[in-house]
């Protein structure tokens, strides 16, 4: 079992970790794991990262919501539990996170958001959190931060099983398959995932009742979704490789009321496919990476399950980017990268757009000396839709002392209109606008050592021409407008804390907090639903062949309307909500293992919501089997 | 270093503590004053501000402050009997019965209505305007309510899109600006036989009013036709105030308003029409035979009301507490303003 928690406690590490490695043993590394998105791995240069595992995803396995909301600095706000749901980096909004999956931006063109209900990463050998802006790497939307899902290759002997089940309340349930063999020249990965909910759970709202005097049910919350994925990887030769990413995702949903109309109807369907070819050759001093991609959306919206009428948004996107190193030695590189896209949206009611871009950047990163690396990018991109500012990034790590760092980044970042925003009916769509900007600085310190990392982050973040739905005069038609500029200024801070008791027993802890004070720069108030303090947490406790862990969310007050009326109607309550769990270890032998858990989400029965009039599930229950070979 | 890290643990749990939030209800008497309602948004739901009638009291919330619990989002409108408030919210087919003066809950009306509008009252039976399915374009009809125990007990098939709907002796006139279409009529229903008559106005006719001649006098808003591929503006048909004689039921004057110049918002009061068209409020008399070209008051208004030489209005605002107006008509000044309901909508004056 040793082995399974020191894995977890490095895995925690390994973002600060790589950043004191020199390049050539990361590109040992890179020899044997082929990460499609090796850069927010390892190249980050002075900005946050959090590295999830499947370890910590597992523990909040119903969904990608969870998985965020537990265990990152970032705040989620959905519509219900399983309903529409986006990730907030630092107060920003749903279009200034950028979702990646390999590398990829995923983003819809439609509404420029990704939900994190419509998509599974549980078969994703990993999820990178990136706090603060990443444009220059990662496009349009990388303002407040980005969620990088990685598939990752091995070329070595070996052959692995993951099986994953849960089956909870409300007839919740949660599974993958994950299988990964290959050799030195291939390595091959398949993962599927099913799940499924009738979510029919009580809303605890003692305020709220039907004429029994019974709690109202979220009776339209049922969900299914399934996924498959397929990565291939061939080594030709060591440094010359070339991989081929595909995965494949239906979600269907129906969409649930809330407290003042528990009955509706609406449904949703997802279905998203995305594939991805990488070749990388690298050689001397020269590095090579071609990858070209094919990406498809689809959601269709039904306002009544029972009818077939429904409207529908649909997107397809191909993307060529090449990009260059060349090392002028172990400790310096320039990097440049050339990036072609073309997108293709429409809906029910808007005609078939298209949008070309391309992007030019380039990048120096370099040692002064051995305890102090930096780096400069910089990226130009011509759309045919608008002008897009040309952004920079400089980024540096100073070591102090072995166990001690100083990070700081300096970045701006850009966020592109998007179609339903130029175009959207009834002359609502604005052509008008220009993409979204910031500015903004991150100072970090680090420390780690054996049993304990710290991480702490103080942000600060201009948001300037953010696109604002607004009502035109008679107020019967809204249209988007480049209105508001907002500051963000906080600290994000994470510890990771890891104490064996003895031979069999350890304990471990991970903290997250994040201090956000995001205001709009005409009126001084608070943006809405972002709370001041957001802090989570888990402690895993394991003593021989039991396991335990106790997992907490806490967030503060927040206001729904902008001129934050502190009034009861018009405010989320701050809430604080535990998950406990425990489980058995059957048997632990090298990678194999074999756990069964029992855990109680929402222990204490706290009434907590995310948006207006929508509880969460009370006290609920879960066991899952986690089977490894 | 644990013991800074448990430090922080507690810091943070205080922080944030967990309380839920109760009302304490209260009772208070709004029977005289004005009320407006707020259709909500996805900020919070719909909601009705309470001022008094010299503005000095306000009180926000009092359905929430007299029951505890919030109506549902949107609030259409508000009717009155002689005892009780009857607030639509469309989006959630409901009728909330509450008494007229404390606005307690008295009961519901929750069968049997799909995306109810409007509602007025004759005698003991209630007639509420229902869109239906709001793209489905032959599904809507009246429902007529018996007040004595808030059921549903016939419905009556109209055209498309019923919005207001006024009565007079036991006939109704109801305004079918069209749900999410377009419509142009104004159907006369015979409350003893149910029959259905209807006369033609300009298109999408909205607020409705007997003049001091018993005279039907319609606003009707007129159309704006977009390009179905690119949603580019087509063309405009004609907004008008039009009056109908309505023992002939024949339109017997038509003030058309310029091409592209939308009218939204229409009240009578002591024989002057008043009424808004794009930013702006105008007025002429009932009997004029042009409409005015002199702007009397130019604010962003989304609901009006006159009374007593003074003009009241809202602008509202989704994201943040609404504008209220009052206006001295006068010397045509703003003479009061303050923050109300969230998305508010309709003014209601009470005695």
């Amino acid at each position: 079992m040793m082995k399974r928690c020191r894995t977890l406690f490095f895995g925690g590490l390994l973002c600060s970790a790589v950043v004191f490695a020199q390049n050539d043993s990361i590109n040992r590394l890179e020899k044997v794991i082929l990460v499609a998105d090796s850069y927010v791995r390892n190249n980050v240069v002075g900005q946050k990262t959090t590295l999830l595992t499947s370890e910590q995803m597992v523990k909040n396995a119903t969904n990608l919501t969870e998985i965020i909301r537990f265990n990152t600095p970032v705040s989620v706000r959905d519509y219900g539990n399983g309903g529409a749901s986006s990730a907030r980096f630092r107060g920003t909004s749903a279009e200034n996170t950028a979702v990646m999956w390999n590398g990829i931006n995923i983003n819809a063109f439609g509404n420029g958001q990704t939900g994190l209900n419509s998509l599974s990463l549980s078969t994703a050998d990993e999820i990178v959190v990136k706090s603060g802006g990443g444009s220059v790497k990662y496009g349009s939307g990388a303002i407040g931060g980005s969620i990088h899902a990685n598939d990752n290759l091995y070329f070595k002997k070996h052959q692995n099983l993951h099986l994953f089940g849960s089956y909870g309340s409300f007839n919740t349930t949660s599974n993958f398959l994950k299988t990964s063999f290959g050799s030195k020249q291939w390595a091959v990965k398949l993962g599927a995932s099913v799940n499924k909910s009738t979510n029919d759970y009580e809303l605890i709202d003692t305020r709220y009742k039907d004429e029994k005097g019974d709690f109202l049910t979220n009776n339209n919350g049922n969900y299914q979704n399934y996924g498959l994925s397929l990565s291939l990887g061939y080594q030709f030769s060591d440094g010359n490789t070339l991989s081929f990413y595909t995965t494949g995702y239906k979600g269907d949903r129906l969409f649930s009321g809330n407290l003042t109309q528990p009955e509706t109807n609406d449904k949703y369907i997802d279905v998203n496919q995305r594939n991805l070819w990488v070749w990388k050759v690298q050689k001397n001093r020269f590095s090579h990476v071609l990858k070209t991609a094919y990406l498809t959306q689809e959601y269709r919206y039904f306002v009544d399950k029972n009818n077939f009428d429904y409207d529908f948004g649909k997107s397809k996107r191909w993307l060529f980017n090449y990009d260059f190193t060349y090392f002028f030695n172990q400790n310096s590189s320039l990097n440049t990268f050339l990036d072609f896209q073309n997108i293709e949206g429409k809906t029910n009611q808007i005609s078939p757009k298209t949008r070309e871009q391309y992007a030019f950047a380039i990048g120096f990163q370099s040692f002064f000396m051995e305890q102090w690396e930096y780096n400069i990018e910089l990226k130009k991109e011509f759309n045919s839709a608008f002008h897009v500012p040309p952004v920079f990034v400089v980024g540096t790590n100073y070591t102090l002392k072995d166990a001690h760092e100083i990070l700081l980044n300096i970045s701006s970042n850009y966020r592109v209109p998007t179609l339903n925003e130029l175009y959207w009916p009834n002359n609502q769509g604005n052509l008008d606008l220009i993409p979204e900007k910031s500015n903004q600085v991150d100072l970090g310190y680090q420390y780690k050592n054996n049993w304990l990392t710290l991480k702490t982050t103080i942000f600060f973040m201009d948001v300037m021409d953010k696109i604002i739905w607004t009502p035109q005069i008679n107020s019967t038609s809204w249209k988007p407008i480049n209105l508001e500029e907002s500051t963000h200024t906080g600290v994000e801070f994470y510890s990771n804390f890891y104490y064996s008791i003895s031979n069999h027993q350890f304990i471990e802890a991970t903290t997250n907090y994040t201090y956000t004070m995001a205001k709009d720069v005409d009126t001084h108030k608070d943006l809405i639903f972002v709370p001041r303090h957001l802090f989570n947490s888990i402690v895993n406790y394991q003593n021989g062949n039991l396991t335990a862990y106790v997992q907490n969310l806490s967030q503060s007050k927040v206001f729904t309307t902008e001129d934050n009326l502190n009034h009861t109607a018009n405010i989320l309550q701050g809430f604080t909500v535990f998950n406990l769990g425990m489980g058995v270890l059957f048997f632990q032998d090298q990678a194999k293992s074999l756990h069964v858990e029992l855990s109680i989400k929402n222990m204490f029965n706290e009434l907590y919501s995310f948006s207006v009039l929508r509880p969460m599930p009370g006290t609920n229950f879960n066991i899952n089997i986690n089977y490894k070979l | 270093m644990y013991k800074q890290l448990i430090i922080l643990l507690v810091v943070v749990f205080s922080l944030v503590s967990c309380h839920q939030d109760s009302i304490t209800l209260v009772e208070r008497d709004y029977t005289t004053g004005i009320l407006i309602s707020g259709e909500g948004s996805g900020a919070g739901t719909g909601s009705v501000t309470y001022l008094s009638s010299d503005q000095s009291a306000k009180h926000q919330f009092i359905y929430l402050s007299a029951n505890g619990v919030q109506l549902g989002t949107f609030l259409q409108s508000i009717a009155f009997s002689e005892i009780s408030a009857y607030i639509i919210v469309d989006n959630t087919n409901t009728i909330s019965v509450v008494d007229k003066s404390s606005f307690i809950k008295t009961g519901e009306i929750k069968e049997d209505l799909k995306t109810p509008r409007f509602m007025t009252v004759i005698g003991e039976k209630g007639y509420v305007t229902n869109w239906g399915d709001p793209y489905n374009t032959t599904d809507d009809f009246i429902a007529v309510v018996d007040l004595s125990n808030n059921k549903v007990e016939k419905t009556i098939s109209v055209g498309n899109g019923p919005e207001r709907i006024i009565s007079k002796g036991n006939k109704l006139y109801v305004s079918h600006k069209g749900a999410y279409g377009t419509n142009n009529i104004i159907s006369i229903i015979d409350t003893l036989s149910d029959s259905v008559s209807e006369i033609k106005v300009e298109d999408n006719p909205d607020e409705l009013f007997f003049n001091s001649h018993d005279n039907l006098v319609v606003l009707s808003e007129g159309n704006t036709i977009y390009n179905p591929t690119d949603w580019s503006i087509e063309g405009h048909t004609v907004g008008a105030i039009q009056t109908i004689d309505v023992t002939s039921n024949t339109v017997i004057s038509s003030l058309p308003f310029k091409e592209g110049e939308h009218p939204s918002l229409m009240v009578f009061d002591a024989g002057e029409i008043y009424y808004y068209a794009e930013g702006k409020v105008f007025k002429i008399n009932e009997n004029d035979e042009v409409l005015s070209a002199t702007v009397l008051i130019a604010q962003n208004l989304y609901g009006m009301d006159v009374k007593y030489g003074r003009l009241y209005g809202v602008e509202p605002n989704y994201t943040a507490q609404s504008s209220f107006y009052v206006f001295d008509l006068e010397t045509q000044e703003q003479t009061f303003t303050t923050k109300v309901a969230l998305g508010a909508s309709k003014i209601y004056l009470r005695d």
